[in-house]
């Protein structure tokens, strides 16, 4: 298991280089100076411009900047907001918090959904059924998400007047305790489900696909022969197996669904990274949209390696062949 | 030959057919055996013959949405079995009929430990009894270590495996074992072992085998009686020293002439010429006539009857180099064995 | 059967929809009807007979903004796939053919790629540098080409071993014009599908960027429109609806046209 470790962090450590390399060319992208990248377009305190200057050595060689650069981020350094009078990386952990409380329920309602409904659907295969299942799973993949966020908005806030709109609370009373939290569920239902649909329509592709071979494989007539109920065929030994792949797919996928989250957030004013990112992309507070990228693009890198140790704990095979060629 | 109590497992005239989208294709046509309590029966023929069709047809395991049986009464124990719905199949699987499979690998769930899938038979089978325990006895029983219930099918060796595929099958308890090409996936010395051990069991436990195999060899020294199965329909039967002394259809004596690597006068192997039957024919004749070196008219236009060949009534033959008796359907039934 | 014959219609159906999207796009320019851009004092109209599908805030024609919007999204949706297509398949063919130290540092780098999330990537390259077409067509073709590199490198890797590719190579031809005359050739079929689906990515993520505004105010462009939808949610839900229908079909016309590709180009796919 160690050495398993070892040659995922191994995988990891280039990809994060990578990811800071490209941190630091994106400062230079920007027209003219690039100690607006740094800085920011809202107006900072005179002489900040030039202690930055100095800190990130910008009249310095490029590798040397790059040294720098690195040394900073090493010290948790990623700037200063103006806009939100914060620094960079405590603004941004704050505000993933929110991110994680829409996302992470998403994930999980959409990992069930999308598995009932393939486990529904694979048996039937080619029937009627199980292809409006993939073509479902097509609609999700094509909406705008963002899209999706707006007509639920019409729908169930404007027309019918079922749920809130925007934010995360109610701004004309202030609540405690348990109806506080109350309160921020009823401002979730929305944006989640939101991005439940999004989510679902990658579980239940994978899902029905792998359910599906499952199901094909000749286990399944052991243990049928063994007169097992079909049921228990099913949950012991088909789901299981399907499962495998799914959540390895769902880690894997841990970008795609941070994006959409990110996206309806923007639509329903949740503040999270999203709401963060948009209004930091009006204030041209470039500080925080590196940061932002910086930190979910880690993210990512985490999710992928702890899918991976997961799928090793899930997968006898994996943590033995990994064994051998790790 | 006959005997008092109903056989174990008895196919009277089964035709069976897949759906497919090239159009029905029939597996099974007519067949027929028997095999009584105790008793080590072979079934043997190449691949594509229907043999392992027979074989999950027993236990219902063919694909319940491409497969249909057509004709014909599958009795287990005296029941008729292939009247029973999917919910009912459930039920009757395992016990007194189980079976093991061909690839060891593929037909144990890999994330599962090998000691649960024992015990999920014995809890469908014999819940009162210890698990734990019952699971230690059942692998020493194949002759593994008891240590092996913590391990994981891919841990294992071919060999290990296939005893353990063994050990799910025999928690069932069952009177008739059903080995579909048992040590096909296995090397020479493994197949020995994994042999001397069905024998074994056989003779502790007073269990039934049909032994499924495309293999002579292993049929003439495990089993007592024998069926030649081609083309879904079978073509010769009976003790297996009676089959092997004096082979009566062509393509058994064909079969034997391959497995022995016989050479003809140029001094090549001697094969079965020409291709496996296209089962989507609805063709009248035997289905070996266009193979057969002996064919005759009659063989293309029908097929033909039961004939007995040899004394005591131990071994027939369908074949028309043997024209029928005149008792033909009376012989039959009493050399299926009842 | 019935996914077999659902993705064969759809696919048709699909080739339509594109088709006559293409010829609309072609055709904006001659097309009578209000300039998307022109403001009038017909503020907020919803849907009627004079503005079918209504009027924006500064009065603006919706139904003129969705056929304008068009040229946008096609245009970033095929240089895109196009151009990531072309890397794709010229990295990814050197790479599974030659294979080596290339081919790992190739396949390194297009996984590195896949892992960033892309959308967040190029909104934070677009915010910087600042919008353009050119722009947002370069940053989605740079995250999207690894998609086709590792499909073609597979490929290509499948042909090469063929004994046909052998038959050439005993004739004497030079490896590079085996690999370019032979092997591409034989691999292209897959890249077609996938090259299809990275248009419909390609117009998702405009739009997108151009919703999160990231896109030129004098620009007409779906997202755009949908940007300006959001501020009035309350009072006009057409500024909404309809851009929004224009993208999700168009998207969804390539995903099944994609499909279909893949399904048509490749017989042994599941019925």
């Amino acid at each position: 298991m160690r050495r398993f470790l070892l040659a995922r962090l191994g995988w990891a450590v280039p990809v994060i280089l990578a990811i800071l390399i490209v941190n630091f060319l994106i400062i230079h992208i920007v027209p003219g100076d690039p100690i607006q990248a740094l800085v920011g377009d809202f107006p900072a305190p005179p002489g900040y411009a030039d202690q930055v200057r100095h800190e990130f050595g910008l009249d310095q060689p490029v590798l040397t900047q790059l040294g720098l650069y690195l040394l900073n981020l090493a010290k948790g350094q990623l700037g200063f907001s103006f806009a939100n009078r914060q620094p960079v990386l405590g603004l941004i952990l704050e505000r993933a918090q929110f991110t994680l409380l829409l996302m992470l329920p998403a994930l999980v309602a959409a990992a069930l959904l999308g598995i009932v409904m393939a486990l529904a659907a694979a048996p039937r295969a080619g029937s009627l059924y199980d292809s409006g299942l993939t073509a479902l799973s097509l609609v999700g993949f094509s909406l705008p998400i963002f899209w999706l966020g707006q007509l639920l908005v019409i729908v169930f806030a404007i027309k019918l007047h079922l749920l809130p709109a925007q934010g995360m609370f109610s701004l004309r009373t202030r609540l405690t305790g348990w109806s506080y939290g109350l309160d921020v569920l009823w401002h979730l239902v929305l944006p989640m489900f939101a991005v439940t649909i999004y989510y679902v329509a990658i579980v239940a592709r994978v899902a029905r696909a792998s359910v599906l071979d499952a199901l094909s494989q000749d286990f399944v007539l052991t243990a049928k022969a063994k007169g097992l109920s079909s049921r228990h065929v099913l949950w012991r030994h088909v789901l299981p197996n399907a499962l495998i792949p799914v959540v390895t797919v769902i880690g894997y996928n841990f970008g795609y669904s941070l994006t959409g989250a990110i996206l309806v957030e923007t639509v329903f004013a949740w503040p999270g990274l999203g709401n963060l990112f948009i209004t930091s992309i009006g204030n041209r507070d470039y500080p925080v949209l590196q940061g932002i990228f910086l930190l979910t693009a880690l993210a990512v890198v985490i999710a992928n390696v702890a899918t991976d140790l997961l799928y090793a704990a899930l997968d006898p095979r994996v943590r033995a062949t990994r064994f051998r060629h790790a | 030959m006959s005997r008092e109590a109903p056989p174990i497992l008895r196919l009277q005239d089964v035709s069976l057919t897949f759906r497919t989208r090239a159009g029905a294709v029939r597996a099974l046509n007519g067949a027929s055996l028997a095999v009584h309590e105790g008793e080590a029966i072979g079934l043997v023929g190449e691949s594509g013959s229907g043999k392992s069709t027979l074989a999950r047809a027993v236990l219902g395991l063919n694909p319940e949405r491409s497969s249909r049986i057509e004709a014909g009464r599958i009795l287990i124990a005296g029941r008729d079995v292939t009247r029973l719905s999917q919910a009912e199949w459930e039920g009757a699987r395992g016990h007194p009929v189980a079976m093991v499979f061909q690839d060891p690998l593929s037909f144990l769930n890999p994330i599962m430990r090998i000691g649960r899938q024992i015990a999920e038979s014995i809890e469908r089978h014999a819940p009162d009894r210890r698990v734990e325990e019952r699971v230690g006895e059942l692998l020493a029983l194949v002759k593994l270590p008891p240590s092996l219930a913590r391990a994981y099918p891919h841990e294992l060796s071919g060999g290990m495996r296939q005893r353990a595929l063994l050990a799910v099958a025999l928690a069932c308890e069952p009177r008739l074992l059903i080995a579909d090409e048992p040590t096909t996936a296995l090397d020479v010395t493994t197949q020995a072992e994994i042999l001397a051990l069905l024998r074994d069991l056989r003779e502790q436990l007073g269990m039934a085998m049909l032994l499924i195999t495309h293999d002579l060899g292993i049929v003439s020294s495990a089993c007592e009686r024998l069926y030649v199965i081609y083309a879904g329909r079978v073509l010769e039967w009976g003790r297996s020293q009676d089959v092997f002394g004096a082979p009566a259809h062509p393509y058994t004596v064909g079969l034997f002439q391959a497995a022995r690597a016989d050479r003809d006068a140029q001094g090549r192997f001697a094969t079965i010429g020409g291709e496996p039957p296209d089962l989507g024919e609805t063709a009248k004749g035997c289905p070996f006539a266009p193979r057969c070196p002996s064919a005759m008219a009659e063989c293309i236009q029908s097929m033909p009857g039961v004939t007995v060949v040899g004394e005591a009534g131990s071994h027939a033959v369908r074949c028309w180099l043997y024209p029928p008796a005149q008792d033909a359907a009376a012989t039959a039934g009493h050399v299926f064995g009842s | 059967m019935w996914r077999r014959f659902l993705t064969y219609r759809a696919g048709v159906l699909a080739a339509a929809y594109v088709l006559l999207l293409v010829l609309i796009g072609l055709a904006t320019p001659f097309l009578p009807g209000p300039d998307p851009r022109q403001i009038s004092n017909e503020v907020m109209q919803a849907p009627s007979l004079v503005h079918l599908l209504g009027t924006d805030e500064l009065g603006r024609d919706v139904l003129s903004g969705i056929i304008h919007g068009i040229e946008v999204s096609l245009t970033v949706g095929f240089a895109a796939a196009c151009a990531a297509t072309v890397i794709g398949v010229v990295i990814g063919a050197a790479a599974g053919y030659y294979g080596g130290a290339l081919d790992l540092l190739v396949m390194r780098i297009a996984e590195m790629f896949q892992v960033v999330p892309s959308f967040i990537l190029a909104a934070v390259i677009v915010a910087l540098s600042g919008p353009g077409l050119t722009r947002v067509v370069a940053v989605i073709a740079l995250l999207a080409w690894p998609q086709v590199a590792r499909l073609m490198r597979g490929e290509v890797m499948r042909i090469k071993g063929l004994e046909f590719v052998d038959a050439v190579r005993c004739l004497g031809v030079r490896e590079p014009v085996i690999l370019a005359t032979e092997v591409v050739p034989n691999a292209l079929a897959p890249v077609l599908a996938a090259g299809t689906l990275i248009v419909a990515q390609a117009i998702l993520l405009e739009a997108a960027l151009s919703f999160l505004g990231l896109s030129s105010a004098d620009l007409v462009s779906w997202g755009r429109m949908l940007n300006s939808g959001q501020r009035f949610l309350y009072n006009a839900w057409w500024l909404s609806v309809f851009p929004g229908s224009a993208i999700f079909l168009t998207v969804l016309a390539f995903n099944l046209l994609g499909d279909a590709i893949g399904v048509a180009l490749n017989p042994r796919t599941e019925a």
